[in-house]
């Protein structure tokens, strides 16, 4: 899938305020410095966006062990598209859809290995998750229910219910148009629905998990 | 309609709490460093492609001049994979092999790794940048190969050969007994040769294969029938050692209790490792699949098995991480399922005397604030939350700390 240009459709948050003026005109002089010196921007670019990217790429994959490698595709494609930015004052969207683009087609990727290599990968955590077992041991069995939604549902349920995104901003970063990102989520969720059902003693986890919480 | 098993917005929620704030700050600067590292070298590799017709030609020439050295050279491609052992470069056809007691990586520039135990003899028999062909002729391996680095693995070993893609897995070779045993922890491998079938067998994580040239061994050792051999199994067991079983035989493959606890499924693994003998596993497994066996027990809400473990696993490997973690879970054994309070604040105290700013450092002094406080120790639980705030100024349960540090103190 090739980088998209940022979504023109976003949003703003209702009551943008100053602050966020603020921060659109120095993405504006960012986007220009990546253009100009990339090298000298990298840092910047990081800096930026490095908690968002991380953030992203962990709650769509669950801490995935390949996930220093993905963030490092986000940030190379990044520093490499500068100029495919059509509105600078919308780096951050963009670095978002790359982020949500590159997580998509690592699924992808993998859907297409499970089918035609039929290999068995177990599941494993990023070196950082370094909870409690219990909380590993959910993520375990949890990961073993997302792991079987398509790529293309698992994104846009990740997006709206792990990451809290409405849905239309679902919808902007994954480029479809709002009817498409509802129906992907009502499929999403009907399939897991089936899945969990098959799944009693993840119920329970998540049942007493919920109690404690 | 129907209402759901588990609301999917409780399951997100459920999973960012378990996902936590993210990889940690280390990671990120690593992470940083390498992007600068990534996008100055494309930079430069951009750079020195000025365009002009000039240099276009010249770089014409070059890159033709370079086809014809790379048909010349029969295809070598500076993705060349560098073997190193002992800090000194291996060439191909080199031999390789360990003192007793002592264990040494073969550290490949793609990030594998094959780690030759003691009293162990090797070859790097064939090394190009598409196969890597490694000979064990005696002692045992234990293989770490990263997967999609393009590159093609196979270790022979005496009549047979396993056939790896990307995977961590051990092999030992007992050349005089013609014994052969492979054990898969990641990933899936493919054993070939010898007398097994001609499409080979195939070993998912956790299986395990135990071969004698000719002859299946299974646990414990079958013993000798006195009625005539009947059944092709029967015949294939009692096979002498040296004569080779004709091509049909298959392979003991025996679901491991290690391979049950990494599916999850702790019970089952738990009542395979009491038939292979608890106390005897405690004492011989690695310190890694011996915090596995442990953490079957404790999940299995066996805690008189996981203490017994625990214990074993401080014991044998003092001052290592592992046996730190015991600590920790021995007191989550006696605070959650032994319900012994006094027990736990014990063994929390030992893990945070050993690993003070560790990552479960901030779990551990949450625990111990808890208990503290439930056991009516004020004083105590003040305390630990000033460690809290000094080493966990980002930790999740400041707050609760900082609110019971602001608490009038008890005369």
């Amino acid at each position: 899938m090739s980088v998209q240009p940022a979504p023109k459709t976003f949003k703003p948050e209702p009551g943008a305020d100053e602050a966020a003026e603020i921060q659109s005109a120095e993405d504006e002089e960012l986007a220009r410095q990546l253009l100009e010196d990339p090298v000298g921007a990298a840092k910047r670019v990081h800096a930026r966006f490095a908690s968002d990217v991380n953030r992203l790429v962990w709650r769509l994959l669950g801490s995935d062990p390949d996930h220093n490698d993905i963030v490092q595709q986000v940030f190379f494609k990044v520093m490499m598209n500068g100029r495919r930015l059509r509105d600078p004052s919308r780096l951050g969207a963009w670095v978002q859809s790359i982020t949500v683009n590159t997580v998509y087609e690592e699924l992808r990727r993998r859907d297409v290995r499970r089918i035609f290599a039929r290999d068995w990968y177990p599941i494993e955590f990023h070196h950082d998750l370094v909870r409690d077992v219990e909380a590993r041991d959910l993520l375990k069995r949890a990961r073993s229910v997302i792991d079987k939604l398509p790529a293309k549902e698992r994104i846009v349920f990740m997006l709206h219910f792990v990451e809290e995104r409405p849905l239309y901003e679902v919808a902007d970063l994954c480029g479809y148009s709002l009817a498409t990102a509802k129906r992907r989520l009502g499929a999403a969720n009907r399939r897991f629905q089936s899945l969990i059902t098959n799944n009693p003693d993840l119920v329970r986890l998540l049942r007493q998990k919920a109690e404690e919480t | 309609m129907t209402e759901p098993i588990i609301s999917s917005r409780l399951f997100g929620k459920l999973m960012r709490e378990a996902l936590g704030a993210g990889p940690s700050r280390v990671t990120l600067a690593a992470q940083r460093a390498r992007l600068i590292a990534a996008v100055s070298r494309e930079m430069g590799r951009r750079s020195s492609h000025r365009p002009g017709w000039l240099f276009a030609a010249a770089l014409t020439a070059a890159a033709a001049a370079a086809c014809l050295l790379l048909v010349w050279s029969g295809g070598l491609r500076d993705d060349t994979v560098r073997v190193t052992f002992r800090g000194s470069p291996v060439t191909e056809s080199a031999a390789v092999e360990t003192k007793p007691a002592e264990a040494q990586p073969l550290a490949f520039s793609e990030g594998s790794e094959v780690t030759l135990a003691s009293a162990t003899q090797a070859e790097l028999s064939r090394l190009t940048p598409k196969t890597a062909d490694l000979r064990l002729k005696q002692g045992r391996l234990l293989a770490n190969i990263r997967k999609n680095t393009g590159l093609t693995w196979t270790i022979a070993v005496g009549p047979y050969s396993v056939r790896v893609v990307g995977t961590r897995f051990s092999v030992d070779w007992d050349r005089d007994q013609q014994h052969l045993q492979v054990a898969v922890r990641e990933g899936r491998v493919r054993v070939f040769g010898g007398d097994l079938p001609g499409d080979g067998v195939a070993l998912d994580a956790g299986s395990r294969l135990d071969r004698r040239y000719g002859v299946v061994r299974s646990e414990p050792a079958p013993k000798p029938d006195p009625a005539p051999v009947s059944t092709p199994a029967a015949r294939e067991a009692t096979r002498a050692p040296g004569n080779p079983a004709p091509a049909i035989a298959m392979p003991n493959l025996e679901p491991s209790w290690l391979g049950l606890a990494t599916k999850g499924k702790y019970r089952d693994a738990l009542a395979l490792a009491e038939k292979q003998g608890f106390d005897q596993l405690t004492l011989t497994l690695p310190e890694n699949e011996l915090v596995t066996l442990a953490n079957a027990a404790r999940f299995s809400g066996d805690s008189d098995r996981a203490r017994r473990a625990l214990l074993k696993l401080r014991q044998r490997f003092p001052g290592r991480p592992a046996a730190q973690l015991g600590a920790l879970y021995l007191a989550r054994v006696a605070e959650d399922v032994e319900k012994k309070p006094t027990e736990a604040l014990r063994w929390l105290r030992v893990f945070l005397q050993e690993s003070p700013t560790g990552d479960l450092a901030a779990s551990a002094r949450t625990s111990l604030m808890n208990i503290l406080l439930n056991t009516g120790d004020a004083q105590g639980a003040r305390a630990i939350a000033e460690d809290y705030v000094r080493y966990h100024p980002n930790g999740r349960h400041l707050s609760q700390a900082r609110a019971l540090l602001a608490q009038p103190r008890l005369r």
